[in-house]
């Protein structure tokens, strides 16, 4: 039996949106172009956090980010990942609404 | 930070592989896996790519983790261990058995990272793995890494979308450590994301310096573990198949012995135990040598080399014998009756026997067995009864393999082996034994028996016996409970026979000899009474013959007189009748011619 989440209950600071990214790579612009157009198109003001991997390593090991780039969604308990330069943008705009729906 | 080299260079094994002229050797890393730093004159290329492929199971991880660990232990090298499909604390628990010593050097000397993807995670378009290989600098750079391993780096270039991507991520990986002059190993299954690179064969000879196959078969339900060093680029190596298996210290491959150079060579001759035999082996059989023993079940194979054994401890050395199928308890009591008494040297440590099965593991498991037993205990002389039972182990192939790693291991110590074994057929000329172990050895020693008129006698011939001078006879072969002996050499003419025949033939010949001088004897006395007689005749011919020329002489002289008395009486009577003395012809005088008469006056008258 699912357990519905109160939506109003959880604060917007509770989301985090973090985009871990190799340098400059071509895929890593892609990535970071493809969320910020999808944010835009969602009319989500969400600041994504933007962890260049090269920079802060440890970082990366800690959270276990291997593969790049990874967008790390974290919203209360709830925590989901996709990789890849997310050109594919429907599944990733459904996971996207999902949390904004959440958030709000 | 980094470590010198620990490097091999001889490439003394290796005549025929040579490196370019003026090139400096590449620098190896030992992997502390004993022989394979063996055939690959000194272990992995030092900071290059060496890949381990695969069938699941056939022990790639453990090689790595186990090169990772000797290194740590050995020369205090750290090295990272990323695993991409295993969970780390599986990989830590099945290989806690082995005794690296894993525990302590966890954080110290060897990471463990885990590299595996989560399982739930949305795809969505190209991915690549700097975050790990950033991650990873990052930490080989704190800790002063020599080594890492990708372990099964195939599932982690599964999730990659397209071949080309898991190209392009391979040459990244090679980049990667090039830059932080890490020495790498990669394990990966074969199957389609890792075969369509492999085919690649340009692009992963460029990645990859060498590449190491593990292979695990069943046979006839026995398995079969080998490896092969398919490629590798910049040095001389064995590619060969080497048989190997997991045993309770890791990785573990068979002895291979690359020179015989390193042979011991011995003078000194060792008694059998059977003075006869050491007759016909002109001395003994030489220390260090390979003696095999071949003949159908029951033609006293086991005693012979039983005998051996007994007369090698009497003389205060070690033994150690390996029986198959039989228990060395058994095969004690069994000698006893014909007088080889073993139990005395068992007491007194001198022998140990041990018992195998051959059908239930590979000849190369005995092989590494008694290798073990070799090294720890040795023996100077190892009897491993029969030397045939190998064949259950796996077939032919590995028999002779295992037979082979058996005899250099005993060669290279200057143990004198001796290897009874069952011949299918018995004819000895037709047949080299079915593990070709009559090319392999020294001696060959051939027991058979003989069927004939009735009995079942036994038969010893010296086949060969390199480096002396042996009888070439066929011998008989007695078994009592005093002992096992041969008999004289068969002087008769004609056919060697055995046995009773032998014995029979034997009587009639002194039986005829008897006869030939009893008849001799009468020969001898026959001779002497007919000589006596003919002699005797002989003297009394001379004498009539003597008679008879004094008669003649006698009759001679008469006669003469009588011839004399008969001219004195003409002559007398021509004078009485007047006649005056005339010239009276002779006799002897010419026949016919008549004398002239002297002229007479005539008278008047």
């Amino acid at each position: 039996m699912k357990r519905v989440r109160a939506t109003r209950s959880i604060a917007v600071s509770a989301l985090r949106l973090t985009l871990y990214a190799a340098g400059d790579s071509a895929a890593a612009s892609t990535a970071r172009m493809n969320l910020a157009s999808m944010l835009d198109e969602l009319q989500w003001a969400v600041e994504p956090e933007l962890v260049d991997v090269f920079a802060a390593p440890d970082e990366a090991m800690r959270q276990r980010i291997f593969v790049t780039p990874a967008l790390v969604i974290i919203c209360g308990d709830r925590c989901d990942m996709v990789i890849g330069d997310l050109s594919a943008r429907e599944p990733v705009m459904a996971l996207l609404r999902s949390f904004q729906r959440l958030s709000s | 930070m980094k470590t010198g080299p620990r490097t091999k260079r001889s490439g003394r094994a290796f005549a025929g592989h040579d490196t370019v002229a003026g090139a400096a050797p590449i620098r190896k890393l030992g992997t502390g896996i004993a022989v394979f730093d063996d055939i690959s004159d000194g272990g992995l290329p030092a900071g290059r790519a060496t890949v381990i492929c695969g069938a699941a199971g056939t022990g790639k991880t453990i090689f790595a983790l186990q090169t990772l660990c000797n290194a740590a232990t050995a020369r205090a090298e750290v090295g990272l261990f990323v695993t991409f499909e295993e969970r780390p604390a599986d990989i830590l628990r099945n290989s806690s058995g082995f005794g690296w010593g894993i525990q302590p050097l966890l954080d110290q000397k060897l990471f463990l990272v885990d590299g595996r993807m989560p399982i739930e995670v949305m795809r969505s378009g190209d991915t690549d793995i700097s975050g790990l290989l950033a991650g990873l600098g990052a930490l080989a750079t704190r800790t002063g890494a020599a080594w890492v391993v990708f372990d099964s780096l195939d599932a982690m270039l599964a999730s990659m979308q397209s071949d080309e991507a898991r190209r392009r991520e391979l040459t990244r990986i090679h980049e990667w450590i090039e830059a932080h002059q890490l020495t790498c190993i990669i394990t990966a299954k074969r199957g389609p994301a890792w075969d369509s690179i492999a085919t690649d064969q340009a692009r992963l000879s460029y990645l990859v310096d060498c590449v190491v196959d593990l292979d695990a078969k069943v046979v006839d339900t026995l398995s079969h573990r080998s490896l092969r060093i398919v490629k590798y680029r910049g040095s001389a190596h064995y590619d060969n198949e080497v048989p190997c298996m997991i045993g309770p210290a890791g990785f573990h491959l068979a002895p291979v012995v690359l020179t015989s150079a390193e042979y011991q060579v011995f003078q000194d001759r060792l008694s059998t135990g059977i003075p006869a035999l050491d007759a016909m082996l002109g001395g003994g059989i030489l220390r260090g040598s390979a003696v095999l023993v071949t003949g159908a079940p029951g033609t006293a194979k086991t005693s012979v080399s039983g005998r051996f054994v007994e007369a090698h401890c009497a003389r205060g050395e070690k033994a150690l014998i390996v029986c198959f199928d039989e228990s060395p308890a058994e095969m004690v009591r069994n000698l006893t009756s014909i007088g080889v008494k073993l139990a005395p040297h068992l007491a007194s440590g001198r022998l140990r026997m041990h018992g195998l099965s051959a059908r239930w593991q590979s000849a190369d498991l005995v092989a590494a067995k008694l290798h073990k037993m070799i090294k720890e205990w040795s023996p100077s002389c190892v009897v491993v009864d029969p030397i045939s039972a190998l064949i259950k182990g796996g077939g032919e192939i590995a028999a002779m393999s295992a037979l082979l790693q058996i005899f250099q291991q005993c060669k290279v110590r200057g143990i004198t082996l001796l290897l009874p074994c069952i011949l299918k057929n018995s004819d000895v000329d037709g047949a080299t034994s079915e593990i070709h172990a009559s090319t392999v050895a020294d001696v060959w020693i051939d027991l058979s028996y003989l069927v004939r008129a009735g009995e079942r006698n036994r038969l010893l011939t010296v086949v060969k016996a390199r480096g002396t001078a042996h009888s070439n006879q066929v011998r008989e072969l007695l078994l009592s409970d005093k002992g096992i002996e041969l008999t004289a050499p068969y002087t008769e003419e004609g056919e060697v026979l055995t046995g009773t025949l032998r014995w029979q033939k034997e009587q009639r010949a002194q039986k005829s000899r008897a006869d030939a001088a009893l008849a001799e004897q009468r020969e001898a006395v026959a001779f002497e009474s007919t000589t006596a007689q003919l002699a005797n005749r002989i003297s009394t011919l001379q004498i009539e013959l003597q008679a008879r020329h004094a008669a003649a002489q006698v009759r001679q002289s008469l006669s003469l007189e009588a011839e004399v008395a008969g001219e004195g009486l003409v002559e007398s009577l021509r004078s009485r009748r007047g006649g005056g003395a005339q010239a009276i012809p002779r006799r002897g005088d010419k026949p016919g011619e008549r004398v002239a008469a002297p002229k007479r006056p005539r008278k008047a008258g």
